[in-house]
Protein backbone atom coordinates (compact mmCIF):
# COMPACT_ATOMS: atom_id res chain seq x y z
CA UNK A 1 0.00 0.00 0.00
CA UNK A 2 1.28 3.33 -0.93
CA UNK A 3 1.83 5.69 1.90
CA UNK A 4 1.12 9.23 1.10
CA UNK A 5 4.35 11.06 0.65
CA UNK A 6 4.72 13.73 3.20
CA UNK A 7 5.64 17.11 1.90
CA UNK A 8 8.85 18.28 3.42
CA UNK A 9 8.34 20.90 6.11
CA UNK A 10 8.88 24.44 4.85
CA UNK A 11 12.50 25.43 5.06
CA UNK A 12 13.03 27.13 8.33
CA UNK A 13 16.17 28.84 7.21
CA UNK A 14 15.90 31.36 4.44
CA UNK A 15 18.99 31.86 2.35
CA UNK A 16 21.59 33.99 4.02
CA UNK A 17 22.66 37.36 2.64
CA UNK A 18 25.59 37.16 0.24
CA UNK A 19 27.93 38.99 2.60
CA UNK A 20 30.93 36.78 3.34
CA UNK A 21 30.94 37.50 7.06
CA UNK A 22 27.21 36.88 7.52
CA UNK A 23 27.32 33.72 5.42
CA UNK A 24 30.22 32.30 7.43
CA UNK A 25 28.54 32.73 10.84
CA UNK A 26 27.44 29.70 12.81
CA UNK A 27 23.66 29.24 12.77
CA UNK A 28 23.03 30.41 16.34
CA UNK A 29 24.98 33.63 15.90
CA UNK A 30 23.25 34.39 12.63
CA UNK A 31 19.83 33.68 14.14
CA UNK A 32 20.51 36.20 16.88
CA UNK A 33 21.35 38.87 14.30
CA UNK A 34 18.66 38.03 11.77
CA UNK A 35 15.70 39.84 13.39
CA UNK A 36 17.75 43.05 13.42
CA UNK A 37 19.01 42.93 9.85
CA UNK A 38 17.28 45.07 7.19
CA UNK A 39 17.96 44.71 3.50
CA UNK A 40 18.65 48.11 1.96
CA UNK A 41 19.58 49.44 -1.42
CA UNK A 42 21.60 52.60 -2.06
CA UNK A 43 22.27 54.44 -5.27
CA UNK A 44 25.70 55.13 -6.69
CA UNK A 45 27.16 58.23 -5.04
CA UNK A 46 24.90 58.02 -1.94
CA UNK A 47 26.61 59.00 1.27
CA UNK A 48 26.78 56.14 3.75
CA UNK A 49 28.71 58.01 6.46
CA UNK A 50 29.32 61.73 6.79
CA UNK A 51 32.55 62.83 8.49
CA UNK A 52 32.16 63.21 12.27
CA UNK A 53 28.53 62.11 12.32
CA UNK A 54 27.52 59.41 14.77
CA UNK A 55 27.61 55.99 13.16
CA UNK A 56 24.13 54.66 14.00
CA UNK A 57 24.11 51.79 11.53
CA UNK A 58 26.56 49.24 10.24
CA UNK A 59 26.30 47.84 6.71
CA UNK A 60 27.21 44.30 5.69
CA UNK A 61 27.77 44.70 1.95
CA UNK A 62 25.96 42.06 -0.12
CA UNK A 63 26.65 43.55 -3.53
CA UNK A 64 28.51 46.68 -4.52
CA UNK A 65 31.25 48.75 -2.92
CA UNK A 66 31.51 51.27 -0.11
CA UNK A 67 34.43 53.60 -0.59
CA UNK A 68 36.25 55.25 2.36
CA UNK A 69 37.57 58.65 1.47
CA UNK A 70 40.04 60.61 3.51
CA UNK A 71 38.93 64.21 3.27
CA UNK A 72 40.90 67.41 3.62
CA UNK A 73 39.68 70.82 4.76
CA UNK A 74 40.15 72.25 1.26
CA UNK A 75 37.77 69.62 -0.13
CA UNK A 76 40.47 67.45 -1.63
CA UNK A 77 39.86 63.76 -1.17
CA UNK A 78 41.54 60.46 -1.86
CA UNK A 79 40.22 56.98 -1.41
CA UNK A 80 41.81 55.24 1.55
CA UNK A 81 40.10 51.89 1.05
CA UNK A 82 37.12 50.01 -0.32
CA UNK A 83 34.72 47.55 1.26
CA UNK A 84 32.85 44.96 -0.80
CA UNK A 85 30.93 41.77 0.01
CA UNK A 86 33.97 40.50 1.93
CA UNK A 87 33.37 43.05 4.67
CA UNK A 88 31.39 45.49 6.69
CA UNK A 89 31.19 49.29 6.71
CA UNK A 90 30.96 51.09 10.03
CA UNK A 91 33.79 49.29 11.82
CA UNK A 92 34.76 52.32 13.98
CA UNK A 93 31.76 51.74 16.29
CA UNK A 94 32.93 48.19 16.92
CA UNK A 95 36.37 49.49 17.85
CA UNK A 96 34.89 51.84 20.42
CA UNK A 97 34.62 55.10 18.44
CA UNK A 98 31.37 56.95 17.74
CA UNK A 99 32.28 58.53 14.43
CA UNK A 100 35.02 58.88 11.87
CA UNK A 101 36.49 61.89 10.03
CA UNK A 102 36.38 59.87 6.81
CA UNK A 103 33.58 59.90 4.27
CA UNK A 104 31.78 56.67 3.33
CA UNK A 105 30.32 56.66 -0.16
CA UNK A 106 28.44 54.09 -2.26
CA UNK A 107 30.87 53.61 -5.12
CA UNK A 108 28.32 51.59 -7.07
CA UNK A 109 24.72 50.62 -6.64
CA UNK A 110 24.81 49.06 -3.20
CA UNK A 111 22.86 46.20 -1.62
CA UNK A 112 23.51 45.71 2.05
CA UNK A 113 22.16 44.19 5.26
CA UNK A 114 21.87 47.05 7.67
CA UNK A 115 21.87 46.71 11.45
CA UNK A 116 21.88 49.24 14.26
CA UNK A 117 25.28 49.80 15.83
CA UNK A 118 23.82 49.00 19.25
CA UNK A 119 22.50 45.59 18.21
CA UNK A 120 25.70 44.64 16.43
CA UNK A 121 27.92 45.70 19.34
CA UNK A 122 26.02 43.33 21.64
CA UNK A 123 26.80 40.36 19.40
CA UNK A 124 30.36 41.55 18.74
CA UNK A 125 30.99 41.70 22.48
CA UNK A 126 30.18 38.03 22.89
CA UNK A 127 33.66 37.40 21.46
CA UNK A 128 32.38 34.63 19.21
CA UNK A 129 32.81 33.97 15.51
CA UNK A 130 31.33 37.34 14.47
CA UNK A 131 34.00 39.06 16.53
CA UNK A 132 36.74 36.90 15.01
CA UNK A 133 35.55 37.39 11.41
CA UNK A 134 35.16 41.14 11.77
CA UNK A 135 38.58 41.62 13.39
CA UNK A 136 40.13 39.53 10.64
CA UNK A 137 38.43 41.82 8.13
CA UNK A 138 39.74 44.89 9.97
CA UNK A 139 43.24 43.50 9.47
CA UNK A 140 42.67 43.15 5.72
CA UNK A 141 41.24 46.65 5.51
CA UNK A 142 44.16 48.04 7.49
CA UNK A 143 46.58 46.35 5.11
CA UNK A 144 44.73 47.88 2.19
CA UNK A 145 44.85 51.39 3.64
CA UNK A 146 48.51 51.12 4.65
CA UNK A 147 49.45 49.92 1.17
CA UNK A 148 47.48 52.79 -0.35
CA UNK A 149 49.40 55.29 1.79
CA UNK A 150 52.64 53.99 0.26
CA UNK A 151 51.15 53.62 -3.22
CA UNK A 152 49.83 57.19 -3.33
CA UNK A 153 53.32 58.48 -2.78
CA UNK A 154 55.35 56.11 -4.90
CA UNK A 155 53.40 55.06 -7.95
CA UNK A 156 52.36 56.65 -11.22
CA UNK A 157 48.78 57.52 -12.03
CA UNK A 158 48.63 54.82 -14.74
CA UNK A 159 49.67 52.21 -12.17
CA UNK A 160 47.25 53.50 -9.56
CA UNK A 161 44.33 53.68 -11.98
CA UNK A 162 44.98 50.11 -13.14
CA UNK A 163 45.12 48.98 -9.50
CA UNK A 164 41.91 50.82 -8.69
CA UNK A 165 40.08 49.23 -11.62
CA UNK A 166 41.24 45.75 -10.57
CA UNK A 167 40.14 46.28 -6.97
CA UNK A 168 36.73 47.45 -8.20
CA UNK A 169 36.44 44.62 -10.73
CA UNK A 170 37.11 42.06 -7.98
CA UNK A 171 34.16 43.31 -5.96
CA UNK A 172 31.58 44.02 -8.66
CA UNK A 173 29.93 41.41 -10.80
CA UNK A 174 30.46 41.95 -14.53
CA UNK A 175 33.08 43.64 -16.64
CA UNK A 176 31.31 46.94 -17.09
CA UNK A 177 30.61 49.57 -14.48
CA UNK A 178 29.47 53.14 -14.16
CA UNK A 179 32.31 55.51 -13.50
CA UNK A 180 32.61 59.20 -14.23
CA UNK A 181 35.97 60.94 -14.51
CA UNK A 182 34.83 63.32 -11.81
CA UNK A 183 34.36 60.37 -9.47
CA UNK A 184 37.70 58.84 -10.38
CA UNK A 185 39.48 62.10 -9.79
CA UNK A 186 38.12 62.20 -6.23
CA UNK A 187 39.08 58.59 -5.61
CA UNK A 188 42.62 58.91 -6.93
CA UNK A 189 43.20 62.44 -5.63
CA UNK A 190 44.19 63.93 -9.00
CA UNK A 191 42.73 66.46 -11.42
CA UNK A 192 40.19 65.34 -13.96
CA UNK A 193 42.56 66.12 -16.78
CA UNK A 194 45.05 63.70 -15.25
CA UNK A 195 42.44 60.96 -15.01
CA UNK A 196 41.54 61.55 -18.61
CA UNK A 197 45.13 61.12 -19.81
CA UNK A 198 45.63 57.94 -17.77
CA UNK A 199 42.32 56.42 -18.86
CA UNK A 200 43.17 57.20 -22.48
CA UNK A 201 46.50 55.49 -22.18
CA UNK A 202 44.81 52.34 -20.83
CA UNK A 203 42.26 52.53 -23.61
CA UNK A 204 44.86 52.93 -26.31
CA UNK A 205 46.61 49.84 -25.00
CA UNK A 206 43.33 47.96 -25.44
CA UNK A 207 42.94 47.22 -21.71
CA UNK A 208 39.71 49.11 -21.13
CA UNK A 209 37.02 50.90 -23.04
CA UNK A 210 34.98 53.78 -21.73
CA UNK A 211 32.25 56.05 -22.94
CA UNK A 212 29.67 58.23 -21.29
CA UNK A 213 30.54 57.34 -17.75
CA UNK A 214 30.86 53.61 -18.34
CA UNK A 215 34.07 51.64 -18.09
CA UNK A 216 34.49 48.19 -19.55
CA UNK A 217 37.36 45.90 -18.62
CA UNK A 218 38.69 44.30 -21.81
CA UNK A 219 42.00 42.79 -20.77
CA UNK A 220 42.35 41.92 -17.11
CA UNK A 221 45.80 40.29 -17.31
CA UNK A 222 46.95 43.38 -19.19
CA UNK A 223 45.68 45.62 -16.39
CA UNK A 224 47.45 43.45 -13.85
CA UNK A 225 50.73 43.95 -15.65
CA UNK A 226 50.27 47.75 -15.73
CA UNK A 227 49.20 47.95 -12.07
CA UNK A 228 51.77 48.37 -9.33
CA UNK A 229 52.45 45.37 -7.08
CA UNK A 230 50.22 46.92 -4.39
CA UNK A 231 47.25 45.15 -5.97
CA UNK A 232 48.79 41.72 -5.51
CA UNK A 233 50.19 42.45 -2.03
CA UNK A 234 46.78 43.44 -0.63
CA UNK A 235 44.99 40.62 -2.41
CA UNK A 236 47.29 38.05 -0.84
CA UNK A 237 46.56 39.49 2.59
CA UNK A 238 42.81 39.19 1.98
CA UNK A 239 43.08 35.64 0.71
CA UNK A 240 45.38 34.34 3.43
CA UNK A 241 43.65 32.07 5.92
CA UNK A 242 44.84 31.34 9.40
CA UNK B 1 48.67 52.91 27.09
CA UNK B 2 49.55 50.29 29.69
CA UNK B 3 49.09 52.84 32.43
CA UNK B 4 45.42 53.24 31.46
CA UNK B 5 44.62 49.69 32.54
CA UNK B 6 42.78 48.77 35.69
CA UNK B 7 44.89 47.74 38.68
CA UNK B 8 43.78 44.11 38.35
CA UNK B 9 44.67 44.01 34.67
CA UNK B 10 48.03 45.62 35.21
CA UNK B 11 48.80 43.15 37.97
CA UNK B 12 48.08 40.23 35.67
CA UNK B 13 50.26 41.66 32.89
CA UNK B 14 53.08 42.94 35.10
CA UNK B 15 54.94 39.62 35.57
CA UNK B 16 55.06 39.24 31.78
CA UNK B 17 56.33 42.74 31.02
CA UNK B 18 59.95 43.23 30.12
CA UNK B 19 61.57 46.61 29.55
CA UNK B 20 63.71 46.73 26.42
CA UNK B 21 65.83 49.36 24.69
CA UNK B 22 64.78 50.51 21.26
CA UNK B 23 67.81 51.33 19.11
CA UNK B 24 67.55 53.72 16.20
CA UNK B 25 66.97 51.82 12.96
CA UNK B 26 66.40 48.47 14.70
CA UNK B 27 63.82 46.23 13.06
CA UNK B 28 61.10 45.13 15.49
CA UNK B 29 59.15 43.04 13.00
CA UNK B 30 60.17 42.04 9.54
CA UNK B 31 57.38 41.96 7.00
CA UNK B 32 55.51 38.64 7.21
CA UNK B 33 57.51 37.56 10.27
CA UNK B 34 55.83 36.04 13.29
CA UNK B 35 54.77 38.48 16.00
CA UNK B 36 56.48 37.01 19.06
CA UNK B 37 56.12 40.06 21.31
CA UNK B 38 53.83 43.05 21.53
CA UNK B 39 55.75 46.32 22.12
CA UNK B 40 54.39 49.22 24.15
CA UNK B 41 56.75 52.17 23.64
CA UNK B 42 57.39 54.26 26.75
CA UNK B 43 59.35 57.06 25.14
CA UNK B 44 60.64 55.41 21.98
CA UNK B 45 58.89 55.78 18.63
CA UNK B 46 58.13 52.99 16.19
CA UNK B 47 57.54 53.47 12.52
CA UNK B 48 55.18 51.26 10.55
CA UNK B 49 56.68 50.85 7.15
CA UNK B 50 55.03 49.94 3.86
CA UNK B 51 56.93 47.81 1.38
CA UNK B 52 56.15 47.37 -2.27
CA UNK B 53 58.95 45.11 -3.41
CA UNK B 54 60.48 47.44 -5.95
CA UNK B 55 60.68 50.72 -4.03
CA UNK B 56 62.44 51.86 -0.90
CA UNK B 57 60.47 51.34 2.30
CA UNK B 58 58.09 54.19 3.17
CA UNK B 59 56.51 55.15 6.46
CA UNK B 60 52.73 54.76 6.75
CA UNK B 61 52.31 55.36 10.50
CA UNK B 62 54.05 56.34 13.75
CA UNK B 63 53.46 54.82 17.18
CA UNK B 64 54.60 56.15 20.53
CA UNK B 65 53.45 55.76 24.12
CA UNK B 66 49.82 56.21 23.06
CA UNK B 67 49.81 52.79 21.46
CA UNK B 68 51.67 49.60 20.67
CA UNK B 69 53.12 47.56 17.85
CA UNK B 70 51.79 44.10 17.06
CA UNK B 71 48.19 44.95 16.18
CA UNK B 72 47.66 42.11 13.64
CA UNK B 73 48.03 39.62 16.48
CA UNK B 74 44.82 40.85 18.11
CA UNK B 75 43.03 40.87 14.77
CA UNK B 76 43.68 37.16 14.38
CA UNK B 77 46.83 37.27 12.28
CA UNK B 78 50.00 36.12 14.06
CA UNK B 79 52.40 37.85 11.70
CA UNK B 80 53.10 41.44 10.79
CA UNK B 81 51.97 42.58 7.36
CA UNK B 82 54.18 45.65 7.51
CA UNK B 83 57.70 46.11 8.72
CA UNK B 84 58.12 47.95 12.02
CA UNK B 85 61.34 49.79 12.82
CA UNK B 86 62.62 52.07 15.57
CA UNK B 87 62.40 55.70 14.50
CA UNK B 88 63.06 57.32 17.88
CA UNK B 89 65.34 55.76 20.48
CA UNK B 90 63.96 54.99 23.89
CA UNK B 91 62.44 52.17 25.84
CA UNK B 92 59.41 49.94 25.46
CA UNK B 93 57.68 47.38 27.59
CA UNK B 94 57.22 44.16 25.72
CA UNK B 95 55.08 41.17 26.46
CA UNK B 96 54.87 37.75 24.82
CA UNK B 97 52.17 37.25 22.22
CA UNK B 98 50.65 34.49 24.32
CA UNK B 99 50.25 36.60 27.47
CA UNK B 100 48.91 39.57 25.49
CA UNK B 101 46.33 37.41 23.73
CA UNK B 102 45.21 35.81 26.99
CA UNK B 103 44.52 39.22 28.49
CA UNK B 104 42.81 40.42 25.30
CA UNK B 105 40.49 37.40 25.38
CA UNK B 106 39.23 38.44 28.82
CA UNK B 107 37.48 41.32 27.09
CA UNK B 108 38.09 44.01 29.72
CA UNK B 109 39.61 47.45 29.39
CA UNK B 110 42.75 45.98 27.80
CA UNK B 111 40.65 44.77 24.89
CA UNK B 112 38.90 48.14 24.73
CA UNK B 113 42.21 50.00 24.67
CA UNK B 114 43.63 47.72 21.97
CA UNK B 115 40.59 48.17 19.72
CA UNK B 116 40.42 51.92 20.24
CA UNK B 117 44.08 52.22 19.35
CA UNK B 118 43.40 50.13 16.22
CA UNK B 119 40.84 52.77 15.28
CA UNK B 120 43.25 55.65 15.95
CA UNK B 121 45.99 54.01 13.94
CA UNK B 122 43.57 53.31 11.11
CA UNK B 123 42.70 57.02 11.02
CA UNK B 124 46.33 58.07 11.14
CA UNK B 125 47.17 55.81 8.21
CA UNK B 126 44.15 56.93 6.21
CA UNK B 127 45.25 60.55 6.76
CA UNK B 128 48.65 59.59 5.43
CA UNK B 129 47.03 58.26 2.23
CA UNK B 130 45.77 61.75 1.48
CA UNK B 131 48.75 63.63 2.90
CA UNK B 132 51.11 61.64 0.70
CA UNK B 133 48.95 62.55 -2.27
CA UNK B 134 48.20 66.22 -1.68
CA UNK B 135 50.85 67.93 0.45
CA UNK B 136 54.22 69.50 -0.25
CA UNK B 137 57.59 68.30 1.02
CA UNK B 138 58.03 71.13 3.50
CA UNK B 139 54.54 70.60 4.98
CA UNK B 140 55.08 66.88 5.29
CA UNK B 141 58.54 67.23 6.80
CA UNK B 142 57.15 69.70 9.38
CA UNK B 143 54.30 67.35 10.23
CA UNK B 144 56.70 64.47 10.64
CA UNK B 145 59.06 66.41 12.91
CA UNK B 146 56.15 67.49 15.12
CA UNK B 147 54.73 63.99 15.34
CA UNK B 148 58.15 62.68 16.33
CA UNK B 149 58.63 65.47 18.84
CA UNK B 150 55.31 64.66 20.52
CA UNK B 151 56.32 61.06 20.97
CA UNK B 152 60.01 61.36 21.84
CA UNK B 153 59.33 64.30 24.16
CA UNK B 154 62.66 65.83 23.23
CA UNK B 155 63.39 68.78 20.94
CA UNK B 156 66.45 67.12 19.47
CA UNK B 157 65.69 64.32 17.07
CA UNK B 158 68.13 62.01 15.36
CA UNK B 159 67.82 62.48 11.64
CA UNK B 160 69.62 60.58 8.95
CA UNK B 161 68.74 62.34 5.75
CA UNK B 162 68.83 59.32 3.50
CA UNK B 163 66.72 57.27 5.87
CA UNK B 164 64.19 60.07 6.23
CA UNK B 165 63.99 60.51 2.47
CA UNK B 166 62.89 56.88 2.20
CA UNK B 167 60.39 57.26 5.02
CA UNK B 168 58.71 60.24 3.39
CA UNK B 169 59.10 58.87 -0.12
CA UNK B 170 61.21 61.80 -1.29
CA UNK B 171 64.54 62.38 -2.93
CA UNK B 172 67.46 63.09 -0.65
CA UNK B 173 67.91 66.57 -2.12
CA UNK B 174 64.23 67.40 -1.59
CA UNK B 175 64.54 66.71 2.13
CA UNK B 176 67.73 68.76 2.29
CA UNK B 177 66.08 71.72 0.57
CA UNK B 178 62.98 71.58 2.79
CA UNK B 179 65.11 71.33 5.93
CA UNK B 180 67.10 74.38 4.80
CA UNK B 181 63.91 76.40 4.37
CA UNK B 182 62.75 75.41 7.85
CA UNK B 183 66.15 76.37 9.21
CA UNK B 184 66.21 79.78 7.47
CA UNK B 185 62.83 80.61 8.97
CA UNK B 186 64.09 79.70 12.41
CA UNK B 187 61.89 76.68 12.98
CA UNK B 188 64.67 74.12 13.27
CA UNK B 189 68.41 73.83 13.54
CA UNK B 190 69.67 71.19 11.25
CA UNK B 191 73.04 69.53 11.49
CA UNK B 192 74.51 66.27 10.37
CA UNK B 193 72.60 63.44 12.01
CA UNK B 194 70.19 65.50 14.07
CA UNK B 195 67.51 68.16 14.03
CA UNK B 196 66.70 70.49 16.87
CA UNK B 197 63.25 72.07 17.01
CA UNK B 198 63.77 75.76 17.83
CA UNK B 199 60.32 77.19 17.26
CA UNK B 200 57.40 74.88 17.58
CA UNK B 201 54.82 77.51 16.66
CA UNK B 202 56.30 78.36 13.26
CA UNK B 203 56.83 74.67 12.58
CA UNK B 204 53.14 74.04 13.27
CA UNK B 205 52.25 76.85 10.88
CA UNK B 206 54.34 75.24 8.17
CA UNK B 207 52.95 71.75 8.71
CA UNK B 208 49.92 70.58 6.72
CA UNK B 209 46.59 70.44 8.61
CA UNK B 210 47.09 66.69 8.91
CA UNK B 211 49.27 67.27 11.97
CA UNK B 212 46.55 69.12 13.85
CA UNK B 213 43.90 66.66 12.70
CA UNK B 214 45.90 63.65 13.82
CA UNK B 215 46.86 65.30 17.09
CA UNK B 216 43.39 66.42 18.08
CA UNK B 217 42.25 62.82 17.85
CA UNK B 218 44.97 61.67 20.16
CA UNK B 219 44.77 64.61 22.49
CA UNK B 220 43.99 63.73 26.04
CA UNK B 221 45.30 60.27 25.55
CA UNK B 222 49.02 60.82 25.88
CA UNK B 223 48.30 63.30 28.68
CA UNK B 224 46.19 60.75 30.47
CA UNK B 225 48.90 58.17 29.95
CA UNK B 226 51.55 60.51 31.33
CA UNK B 227 49.63 61.50 34.44
CA UNK B 228 48.76 57.92 35.29
CA UNK B 229 52.29 56.81 34.68
CA UNK B 230 53.58 59.38 37.11
CA UNK B 231 51.07 58.34 39.74
CA UNK B 232 52.06 54.72 39.34
CA UNK B 233 55.76 55.40 39.68
CA UNK B 234 55.34 57.56 42.75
Amino acid sequence: MLTQLQRPPPLKTEPRPANQILSALPQDEFERLRPNLREVQLKIGDIVYRPEETIDFVYFVNRGIVSWLATLEDGNTVEAGVIGPEGVAGVPVLLGARSTPNLGLAQSELFASKISSRDLIVEFRRNGELNRLILRFVHSLFTQVAQTAACNRLHTLDQRLARWLLVTHDRLKGDEFTLTQEFLSRMLGVRRAGVSVAANSLRQSGLIDYHRGNIQILDRPGLESVSCECYEIVKQEYNARF
Amino acid sequence: MLSCLSAAEYKRLDPHLERVLLKFGQTIYHSKAEIDYVYFPENGVLSIVGLTGSDKPIEVGLVGSEGFAGLPLFLGVPRSANEVIVQGEGTAQRITAKAALAEFARGGSFQNAVLLFAHELFLQVSRVTSCNRHHETEQRLSRWLLMMRDRVEDDTLPLKQEFLSWMLGLRNQAIGRAALVLQRTGSIKYSRGSVKIINRITLEQRACPCYRLMKSRNDGWPEQVKSRRVSRLS
